[in-house]
């Protein structure tokens, strides 16, 4: 007989495995991952789907790898043989984890290469080297994604290849975050119709693209919440992560006078509040150990997110709010000692001081700004770059003994845009009919606004559409349109296109970029009266910008030159002031002047 | 730092920081409680040992000598520091003095070997009294009684009574929290009227006014068992409680029962609470004058062939126990005294079996490879003393002693949950023990210096 003593309890609960929490845990995301997956499969086709699929397989291949080679590094001849010891290292050290939760804070169009090297930095930089699982003091993945963020931003793509393959993803292919934020800076704001999505029931089912993980927050928290009855993790972190950012969403809401509701609930279920809170901030390895530490740093995440977004130019702020939750972890466990159900009164407080605090803050924050509304754009009144003049003839009924003469000036933009429309005289008919045409005058004006000068010669007086004309008014509306028809009738529109490198390094540019010019010449003098400009200019940012800004300059030395003297350049003029000798203006220069005079030999010469 | 006000909340739920749900644990005590209990039979217990020294360690003042004969109810010895006589618990011989395993005590120490002559002679030196004893008659005659407390502390039961002022509840425990145990519940039904007399005559002499008897809400036989005679005695209530653990910490009971909160001791809110064995033991001691010479046993457990409970003679060998009901069912085992979650590990089973141990619970040996601490908390939010077992652990290995002294580790009282709910193996009540012992030598130290 032989009697075994061990430390008591002998009882042990079954259960309680940190194998089986973990594994739960993973399975919940991989259910994320796989709503994904179908996701970009279904909308934007296989190879969307395939591509996912391959960004999980890289990390995991890629974070096993880490784990062997600290294995190797760590492992010491007393620890027997190689092989179980390495087992037994990646088995203990649960890196799949971190793995599938580096994937699915990444957008589909990462390329493979920053998948890698976020799990590369997750797993050896913020795992081991403060010890592997349950010694690492920053989250993996958080800090994973943060490092991938500021080193790739500009990969971090929500599409493959090119974005014009894929029309239902954003017009800029950012993702929605990204619009809402560059909308409304500040996260001020909450008209989504002119957003990718613009129903915040789709935004709830995920059905926009994102960060693969994040989109979905149905699944996310029904998932999260399985998860919490299962006790994979704790529930305090993501309650009062989410009710501080929802409470001060709705103060903000309410101080910006919009519907602090919807406003709250867009501002939580945008980005990846949901999904950090939900998975990243539970990380029971970064958190307190206590409950009442757990519940803090949920307020103090939300704190900095909320801070972060409203605050400053980055978009999101999800994952700095789990870097500073994790950083105050020890804090918060150095200065929780004693009983735990001891100054309940006092850590109650501190909660709901902190609380309040973040919405107070957020809500005077939000005071006295103006939303800029993408929806009623205010009336704006655009000086007309030039103006002419025209006038029409016609009898207004047929009885009549003389006829009208109906005298009109319209202004028109540098892109020949009509802004203005200005009748100087003979505007209708008598009688009954002066009533009517007053009434509609003013639509029939603002149709004309939306034309450019190119609409108008395209159009013949049968052919006039229902904004121009009014029934009863026929005459008049006719005469209105010949009288701007006639205003611009001497203009000649000459269309002419380039397709060049936009730089001399042919390597650098590889794709032939064309530009359209339009321009505007006086037949009787020959005179250039306007140019507009179409197309890709430059290649790239800062070019481009100095080209954009400077774009009037640049056409207003051709105005006024006659066609002859246009087509005798073999340069394009310096302009004055801003063009040094950089290879890449002075090329954008050429490429439009040659656009210019395509058009002009096509049409004239 | 320990004179500092100490409140308890006023009811656990309350507080989002603890545990919604309290941890219920399988009871694994249908092994034992339906069947009868069981009588030993006289081959087994001719033999008896009883010890000569006290709980304390020190010698007990012995009355007789080796080679005298003893009566069953005679007194052996008495103990140093307070007035305690233990009884011999048959009739016979003392034969010899020899040196075996002491459980409470952790090693071995001398015993006396007393041969049964199986006559059951009986001079016991107390005096029957009847149900009209006054306070002082009933406190007196459960100190020359030797009355301990049963339920697994040992604790001289006239102590908690004499000094206690303004008490105005007696909690008669009845829970048996432990998995395993089932000596108060087959108790309770065999001795039904006992319980009730011994109840009343606890009331009596704690100047009281009202019993309660609570018991776990899943154990009805309990309140059936003694509805028939509950009539007789006005002052006398049954309660029921929740099928946690630890339910049966007075701690837990008080707070649970009666909604109030204390320091040290539960007399501080007029509060004593004694097992409900004790209550037959304080009746068999004042209406027949017959001290604690036998007791139910629950002898239990994966280890054991038959399992059951079983009536011992105090001072039987514990092989003799296990060795009448068909032995070991296994080659090695881990056995302990009383319940799996709060008892030590014997290293041996050739002890004597004292009043105060409720059973003998052997187990298949646990397994089981510690993992890194991954910090979940479940240790802490579980806790019923509201301790942070992990971060006392983490303390006492980074030797962080004034972190130690903060976290407050003598509060603890090892119901073994922590260890029980660690996802991560990792052996925190051990570790809490140690942090406890390392506190009370920093303790000392600091009292010494100043």
């Amino acid at each position: 007989m032989k009697f075994i003593t061990s430390p008591g309890p002998f009882l042990r609960n079954r259960l309680a495995k940190t194998k089986q929490a973990m594994f739960d845990y993973t399975i919940g995301l991989i259910g994320l991952f796989l709503f994904s997956v179908g996701f970009h499969w279904l909308t934007h086709g296989i190879e969307y789907g395939v591509k996912a699929l391959g960004m999980m397989v890289t990390s995991l291949i890629i974070t096993l790898f880490a784990d062997l080679l600290v294995g190797a590094l760590k492992y010491q001849i007393t620890d027997g043989r190689l092989l179980p010891y390495l087992i037994q290292f990646v088995k203990k050290n649960y890196s799949y984890v971190t793995a599938v939760l580096m994937t699915l804070t990444l957008p589909i169009g990462t390329p493979y290469f920053v998948v890698i090297m976020g799990n590369l930095f997750a797993t050896l930089i913020v795992k081991y080297t403060f010890g592997g699982f349950g010694a690492n003091i920053f989250n993996p993945a958080a800090f994973g994604r943060m490092f991938v963020g500021l080193a790739f931003a500009s990969q971090l793509t929500s599409y493959l290849g090119s974005i014009t393959d894929v029309p239902s993803l954003s017009v800029t292919g950012q993702t929605m975050t990204t619009v809402f934020s560059s909308t409304y800076p500040g996260w001020m704001g909450l008209d989504l119709s002119a957003m990718p999505i613009n129903n915040l029931w789709q935004v709830y089912l995920g059905n926009y693209a994102g960060a693969l993980g994040e989109t979905s927050v149905l699944l996310i928290v029904i998932l999260g919440t399985i998860l919490t009855l299962l006790k994979a993790h704790n529930w305090r972190p993501t309650v009062f992560f989410l009710l501080t950012i929802f409470l001060s969403a709705f103060f903000i809401g309410l101080s910006l006078g919009i519907n602090p509701l919807l406003y709250a609930l867009t501002f939580v279920g945008l980005g990846s509040v949901f999904f950090g809170g939900m998975f990243m901030l539970t990380d029971p390895v970064t958190s307190p150990t206590t409950n009442y530490g757990k519940a803090l740093i949920g307020i103090i995440a939300g704190f900095v997110v909320v801070y972060i977004r409203t605050q400053t130019s980055s978009p999101e702020g999800v994952v700095y709010g789990i870097a500073v939750a994790n950083l105050v972890s020890p804090l918060i466990d150095k200065f929780t000692v004693g009983m735990t159900n001891l100054h309940l009164g006092r850590k109650y407080t501190l909660m709901a001081s902190l609380m309040v605090a973040t919405m107070t803050f957020s809500g005077v924050s939000a005071l006295g700004i103006d939303i800029p509304s993408s929806s009623s754009s205010p009336i704006v009144v655009i000086e007309p770059y030039r103006v002419y003049q025209g006038e029409a003839t016609s009898f207004a009924y047929p009885e009549a003994e003389t006829p009208m003469t109906l005298r009109v000036e319209v202004g028109v933009d540098r892109q020949f845009h009509i802004v203005r429309v200005n009748i100087l005289e003979g505007a209708s008919s008598l009688g009954s009919w002066l009533g009517d045409w007053n009434e509609v005058k003013d639509d029939i004006l603002a149709a004309y606004l939306t034309m450019t000068v190119e609409d108008i010669f395209n159009l013949t007086i049968p052919l006039l559409p229902e904004p121009l004309k009014a029934s009863g008014l026929t005459v008049t509306t006719d005469r209105l349109f010949e009288a701007i028809y006639n205003a611009f009738s001497h203009l000649l529109i000459a269309e002419g296109r380039n397709e060049s490198y936009a730089c001399e390094d042919e390597v650098a540019c590889v794709d032939l970029q064309g530009i359209d010019a339009k321009v505007y010449i006086d037949q009787e003098t020959s005179v250039i009266e306007g140019i507009s400009i179409l197309g890709d200019i430059a290649s790239s940012g800062s070019y481009l910008t100095t080209l954009n800004t400077n774009m009037d300059k640049i056409l207003d030395t051709y105005l006024g030159m006659t066609v002859d003297a246009v087509l005798a350049l073999n340069q394009a003029p310096l302009i004055e002031g801003f063009v040094g000798n950089q290879a890449g203006v002075t090329v954008s220069l050429n490429r439009i002047l040659n656009a210019i005079i395509n058009a002009l030999e096509t049409s004239v010469g | 730092m320990f004179e500092r006000k100490v409140y308890y909340n006023f009811d656990m739920s309350l507080n989002i920081f603890a545990a919604l749900k309290p941890l219920h644990i399988p009871g694994r005590k249908q092994q034992t409680s339906h069947d009868a209990v069981l009588s030993m039979t006289s081959s087994w217990i001719q033999t008896l040992y009883f010890p000569l020294v006290g709980p304390d360690g020190k010698d007990l003042l012995l009355n007789v000598n080796v080679g005298e004969k003893v009566y069953k109810g005679q007194i052996i010895g008495i103990r140093q520091d307070m007035y305690v006589p233990s009884f011999s618990s048959v009739s016979g011989q003392i034969v010899s003095k020899e040196m075996i395993y002491h459980p409470t005590i952790g090693r071995v120490v001398p015993h006396f070997v007393i041969t049964n002559d199986y006559q059951d002679t009986m001079q016991s030196p107390l005096i029957p009294l009847t149900m009209e004893a006054t306070k002082e008659q009933i406190i007196e005659a459960i100190k020359l009684g030797g009355l301990t407390g049963l339920g697994g502390s040992g604790f001289p039961t006239y102590v908690k009574y004499q000094h206690a002022k303004n008490i105005e509840t007696i909690l008669i425990n009845a829970v048996e929290c432990e998995p395993y145990l089932s000596t108060d519940y087959q108790a309770s039904q065999l001795y039904a009227l006992d319980v009730l007399q011994g109840s009343e005559l606890l009331r009596i002499a704690g100047g009281a006014k009202k019993v309660i008897i609570a018991f776990k809400r899943t154990k009805v036989a309990i309140k059936e068992a003694l509805t028939p005679y509950l009539s007789l005695f006005p002052h006398i209530e049954v309660q029921s409680v929740p099928d946690v653990y630890p339910m049966g910490w007075e701690r837990s009971l008080v707070r649970t029962v009666l909604h109030k909160e204390y320091h040290q001791y539960p007399t501080e809110v007029g509060v004593i609470v004694s097992n409900l064995t004790s209550a037959i033991a304080t009746s068999d001691i004042v209406l027949k004058g017959k001290p604690v010479l036998s007791r139910i046993l629950t002898i239990s457990g994966e280890g054991i062939v038959q399992p059951s409970n079983v009536e011992v003679p105090i001072g039987t060998l514990m092989s003799n126990v296990v060795g009448f009901l068909g032995g070991y069912a296994q080659e090695e085992v881990t056995a302990f005294i009383g319940g799996p979650m709060s008892a030590k590990a014997v290293s041996d089973d050739q002890f004597a079996v004292q009043p105060h141990f409720g059973g003998f619970t052997v187990l298949t040996p646990i397994a089981s490879t510690e993992e890194a601490c991954l910090r979940c908390g479940a240790c802490t939010s579980n806790c019923p003393a509201n301790l942070q077992p992990i971060e006392i652990k983490l303390a006492l290995d980074s030797q962080n002693t004034a972190r130690l002294l903060k976290l407050d580790a003598m509060k603890c009282v090892e119901c073994g949950i922590c260890t029980y709910v660690c996802p991560s193996k990792i052996e925190v009540t051990e570790a809490v023990r140690k942090g406890k012992a390392k506190t009370r030598i920093e303790l000392l130290k600091q009292k010494l210096n100043s």
